[in-house]
């Protein structure tokens, strides 16, 4: 009977460690998920509100997340790095050649508004192209 | 009987062009009609049309809610409508005479956009199956279907239209501004193709209209005469700029080889049109390791036929294909 109680109590353990462990690793995985990809967009939402933005260090950001796409080996981290790489890639096209007119602005506004996955990045982008684009 | 109405009486130029064709035989009976004879499908045609007009009728028997706006182009031009609710016990009345017009005019519409030359010397090529198999998901060529997610035979929407014609002057200041994809309508309009001389009467002052959204004059994206030749024209156009100009582009600088699978493009340009749009689609070129793994073409186009837009595209044809039965030779 002693022997019964304590398989039981062995079974109880395992299945709760396993539920923490279970547990655990729901809310760990999305939250370092977020983490990575909320972190990306909380910069650019610093870049727009940057009075001293300029093209160059807007590059530098969009190549750097080009390169985070490329070499992030976690499946579901690569899917949002590397589709928010492409909420902003229009304005590396735009801008990397040289200076865009503003009829090529505002086309790569629509554009980019088409490939949001996001209202509040869409919004720090547009502000983006505002600042760095000619008014005239 | 609205829509045999005005392929009787239009002076649209399309619309005389069929009337001279041969092809017009006005009759009353047809799908969606009340009292509609059961008029069965017809057998292969002995001419090799690109989209046969089997294949459309069957659409059109593949019935679905859905909520219309049939127009009636007035003596003075204006145009008088009637709005359906998808809830409506009566849908618009396809009839035959109809169905041939609706034929007609997508055939051509391929046959202008064939070959039609892009930018850099490309030239474009329309996989009937697929454009069928799109329209048919999108509207099941009910060219009068219209709500607020899209317009027309293609569901337009005002992004796509703004691309494809001018962007919006409320947000431009006023300035006339062509979209990115507007080079494809100018394209049509200097071709000198037998097939797209036609289709020209219909596009050649959208610009001068600004039209920036196919909701702002309805009846110009859904009506018989002229609307359904827009709408298409548009849809296809957009395909096209969206193949060629933003995920082709980019499958070309990640992934050469991958690029050159016609079938690929194809696919990954359908994606384009599902719940997470264009974004997807590119996000995917670099997830499914296209151009960077050894997968092969062939694994990534079954991935691909897993994305939501593409699933349901098959699953509406394997609907179609069970009324069709062997009738249209595309499925």
């Amino acid at each position: 009977m002693s022997a019964f109680i304590n398989a039981k109590e062995f079974f109880c353990k395992i299945m709760t460690a396993f539920l923490i462990f279970l547990t655990l690793n729901v809310f760990a995985k999305p939250a370092s998920v977020d983490m990575a990809s909320s972190q990306l967009r909380a910069h650019i939402d610093e870049l727009a509100k940057k009075r001293d933005l300029n093209t160059t260090e807007w590059l530098e950001f969009v190549k750097s997340l080009d390169t985070k796409c490329d070499k992030e080996s976690d499946p579901v981290r690569k899917e949002n790095i590397c589709s928010l790489y492409y909420e902003v890639y229009k304005t590396g096209d735009l801008f990397s050649d040289s200076t865009p007119s503003l009829d090529d602005c505002l086309r790569a506004k629509v554009t980019m508004e088409g490939l949001s996955r996001n209202p509040e990045t869409s919004k720090s982008l547009l502000e983006i192209v505002e600042k760095l684009c000619p008014t005239k | 009987m609205i829509f045999t109405r005005a392929i009787q009486s239009s002076t649209a130029p399309l619309v005389k062009e069929f009337r001279l064709s041969g092809v017009f035989r006005p009759t009353q009976a047809g799908v969606g009609c009340i009292n509609c004879s059961s008029n069965k499908l017809p057998r292969l045609e002995a001419q090799v049309a690109e989209i046969p007009k089997a294949c459309i009728q069957a659409s059109y028997k593949r019935k679905v809610a859905q909520s219309s706006i049939e127009c009636q182009r007035q003596p003075n031009g204006d145009w008088k409508y009637k709005k359906r609710s998808a809830r409506s016990r009566e849908g618009p009345c396809f009839d035959d005479t109809t169905v041939d017009y609706v034929h007609f005019v997508t055939n051509k519409v391929i046959s202008c956009f064939q070959g039609l030359e892009l930018k850099k010397g490309e030239q474009e090529s329309i996989d009937p199956k697929l454009l069928y198999s799109k329209i048919n998901n999108e509207s099941g060529f009910n060219f009068t279907y219209s709500y607020n997610g899209g317009v027309g035979a293609g569901q337009l929407t005002s992004s796509a239209v703004q691309e494809m014609n001018v962007l919006d002057t409320r947000r431009t200041g006023g300035r006339v501004v062509p979209g990115g994809g507007r080079f494809i309508l100018d394209s049509i309009l200097e071709s000198k193709k037998p097939a797209c001389q036609s289709l020209k009467s219909v596009i050649q002052n959208d610009k001068k209209f600004k039209y920036s959204s196919p909701r702002s004059i309805n009846c110009e994206w859904v009506s018989l005469e002229t609307g359904y030749a827009r709408n298409l024209i548009y849809s296809v156009g957009f395909f096209s700029y969206l193949k060629h100009e933003i995920i082709g582009k980019e499958l070309k600088k990640r992934a050469p080889s991958v690029y050159k699978d016609t079938e690929l493009l194809n696919l990954l340009t359908l994606v384009a049109y599902g719940p997470a749009g264009t974004n997807r689609a590119l996000t995917l070129i670099r997830t499914l390791g296209m151009g960077s793994n050894p997968r092969s073409n062939d694994a990534i186009k079954q991935a691909l036929r897993k994305e939501t837009y593409v699933a349901a595209t098959a699953s509406k044809l394997k609907e179609v294909k069970k009324i069709a039965g062997d009738s249209c030779r595309l499925l």
